[in-house]
């Protein structure tokens, strides 16, 4: 008598006498599957083991020959949809909603990054907001697509020092010097052309959805998961999504600085340009589409799969459609400068209805090493004399 | 006349049953035949190896006199030794706490071992039934506190692999070389190896590094405040989520087995142990063994 048995499934080697394989858990016991290659279905796979299903006429369900799992037909087909990405069709007709255009106002054109800054004529551009460079032409602009509203200036530029040094609390790696020596810029406030988009997605979600549960038994422990598709039918609503239409604002930057409060947006006039620059957008909003459907779309599976809680959920089908979207064209304020420091230059924003303030500080390398090496260091060392102590 | 008879009857078939399984208990010649009203003594002339078993030559049971005599002359004639091997513990302790270390603990007490006024000392008593083969260590008084659980399972682990050999001889030896080693030190010094402590500096490196790194990088993270949003929770419009319908359909599931590694405290052969038990005499005892 042989000493093992070979798996049908993985050919794995298995003491004789056993019932299931130790290394995939097929039946050992179970037939070589007989069933004519023609009654085979195989545009169906497993869900489990990714192998052709098979019909089982005695069942009435599709089979698995590697795995041994069996399925109902219906269950199959919907997990067999394919795996897919939203795609929403906005059908926006914005330029029906922006059809006005500014009165004739000033522009100035940055020559080293293209920005195009508009004010009114009483306001000078000394620098560009973006890029810093002092060399920017002036021009008369005509034809500028008038915003459908504005949030106005609500906070004061001055006291931005206290602001950064508020900012800089807590950051245990700041350069020491960093007060006394950096030195801040003008500080420059901008109104960043800004798409809201409004919509509701609507449709079904499907998830791989897990739970697993553990037992022991003699030295062994066990541990069972068990796999199923969820479908979720529901919807959710989108008001004033924000995406910056300008290429030379940094995405990151205009979005640490949400939130707006949007209940202040009042339609556009020209006065609220007076101190300071606008940019004019050079990104439409077929252009800021992806990047508002990719954090609707997220919010709505976080939400979706929030309803499915008792399983670990991945995304596997999206099938969510956009309703009645639209979009509007906004002027947000922001404040723009930047701070040098050893000759190196570090860019912060800050909302110029809230106040928030963001920007990225230099690193000082000899806080950062200690950072490393002093936890290092006593926590080798409690291990080391743990681990001497025990070997004693 | 009948009835009579019919007793007589069943007293014969009673007798051939009851009769023969009490006489095969028959217990050794120093065990008390009342252990109730004993009183514990001093033995004179004690040998310090009994080879009932009969597993020494005569010239082993010589030898392993002298070292035993040697250790307890060395640590000044204050805890006793004594060798012991049997056929059998003839059930005693059978159902009672630390049941194989009772027989031992009766055999030293009821032939008078033990050194001062609380009898310290300890017997290795070796039982060599049939599907019942074991070793246990039984102290008494002083020594009690030297047969410690770590002490025991060292002596046990130490002299395991000449037992499961049938080197009963050199056991012995090394158990007495390993009491000697408790007696000095309290303790038996773990023998380790250049892995050992090549481990522990791995070890350390590890946990040094992922403290390291989980305090430096959660400080980095601090001083960098600006990220790209990846989701629109501000803008979800406050209990527009519906949800119409969930469906959950079960697909299959995946059962994975995984080994566990039996816990090192009952050492290698599984020792058994009791910090205090009782013998058949009332004497208080500390020790544990092995089974064969």
């Amino acid at each position: 008598m042989a000493d093992t048995v070979r798996c049908p499934s993985c050919n794995g080697e298995n003491p004789a006498g056993s019932k299931f394989c130790e290394f995939c858990g097929a039946d050992l016991n179970r037939k070589p599957n007989t069933t004519p290659e023609s009654e085979r279905i195989e545009e169906y796979k497993c869900p489990a083991c990714g192998s052709p299903l098979v019909f089982n006429t005695d069942s009435g369900k599709l089979r698995c020959g590697s795995c041994d799992n069996e399925y109902d037909v219906g269950t199959i087909k919907q997990y067999m949809k394919h795996k897919t990405e939203a795609e929403f069709k906005w059908d926006l007709n914005y330029q029906n909603a922006l059809n006005e255009t500014l009165p004739d106002m000033v522009s100035y054109i940055c020559k080293s990054c293209g920005a195009e800054i508009i004010t009114d004529g009483t306001t000078a551009a000394t620098h560009c907001p973006y890029c810093d460079n002092k060399v920017i032409i002036t021009e008369k602009l005509t034809g500028a697509l008038k915003p459908n509203g504005v949030i106005p200036f609500k906070v004061d530029k001055k006291g931005i020092k206290e602001k950064i040094a508020e900012f800089c609390k807590g950051k245990k790696l700041l350069p020491n010097n960093f007060f006394t020596q950096q030195m801040i810029d003008e500080v420059q406030g901008v109104y960043v052309p800004v798409w809201l988009f409004d919509g509701t997605l609507d449709g079904k979600v499907s998830l791989d959805g897990t739970t697993s549960s553990s037992y022991t038994t003699g030295n062994y422990r066990y541990t069972e998961t068990s796999h199923y598709l969820v479908e979720c039918d529901g919807k959710m609503d989108f008001r004033r999504v924000p995406v910056d239409g300008s290429a030379k604002m940094p995405d990151d930057l205009m979005n640490s600085i949400e939130p707006y409060d949007y209940s202040q947006i009042v339609p556009f006039d020209g006065q609220y340009l007076s101190g300071f620059l606008a940019d004019r957008y050079d990104q439409d909003p077929d252009a800021s589409i992806p990047t508002a459907s990719q954090r609707m779309m997220n919010s709505a599976v976080r939400a979706f799969s929030g309803a499915a809680s008792k399983y670990s959920t991945t995304l596997r089908n999206n099938g969510l459609n956009l309703i009645n979207p639209t979009v509007k064209y906004v002027l947000l304020p922001v404040y723009i400068f930047n701070c040098m420091y050893n000759g190196q230059k570090y860019r912060f924003a800050m909302n110029g209805q809230t106040g928030k303030l963001v920007g990225e500080l230099p690193i000082d390398k000899g806080k950062k090493a200690r950072a490393f090496w002093i936890p290092f260091l006593i926590a080798a060392a409690i291990v080391f004399l743990i681990a001497l102590f025990l070997l004693r | 006349m009948k009835k009579i008879l019919f007793v007589i009857f069943i007293s014969v078939i009673l007798s051939a049953f009851l009769i023969p399984s009490a006489a095969a208990v028959t217990l050794p010649s120093w065990y008390p035949s009342d252990t109730s009203d004993f009183s514990d003594f001093h033995g004179t002339n004690l040998p310090r190896v009994v080879d009932d078993a009969d597993i020494f030559t005569d010239m082993e049971e010589a030898r392993l006199t002298e070292k035993v005599n040697a250790l307890i002359a060395e640590f000044g004639n204050k805890y006793d030794l004594v060798i012991f091997t049997d056929v059998s513990n003839y059930g005693i302790g059978r159902g009672m706490e630390a049941s194989d270390g009772v027989y031992p603990a009766d055999f030293y007490q009821f032939n008078g071992y033990g050194k001062g006024d609380n009898y310290s000392g300890s017997v290795i008593f070796i039982s060599m039934e049939p599907g019942n083969r074991y070793w246990w260590s039984a102290a008494r008084g002083d020594s009690r506190p030297y047969f410690s659980y770590d002490n025991v399972n060292a002596l046990d682990d130490g002299i395991e692999p000449y037992m499961v050999d049938g080197d009963y001889y050199g056991a012995m030896v090394k158990y007495i070389t390993l009491l000697e080693e408790i007696y000095s030190t309290g303790r038996i010094a773990k023998k380790r190896t250049v892995g050992d402590y090549a481990g522990a500096v791995i070890a350390a490196l590890v946990v040094g590094l992922i403290a390291g790194l989980s305090n430096m990088s959660s400080k980095v993270k601090n001083m960098k405040r600006v990220a790209f949003a990846k989701y629109a929770n501000d803008y979800i419009v406050q209990n527009s989520f519906v949800l119409r319908n969930i469906n959950e359909m079960f697909l299959y599931k995946n059962v994975t087995r995984t080994y566990i590694q039996p816990s090192s405290r009952s050492g290698g052969g599984g020792s058994s142990y009791s910090g205090g038990y009782s013998s058949s005499g009332g004497g208080s005892f500390s020790g544990g063994g092995r089974h064969f």
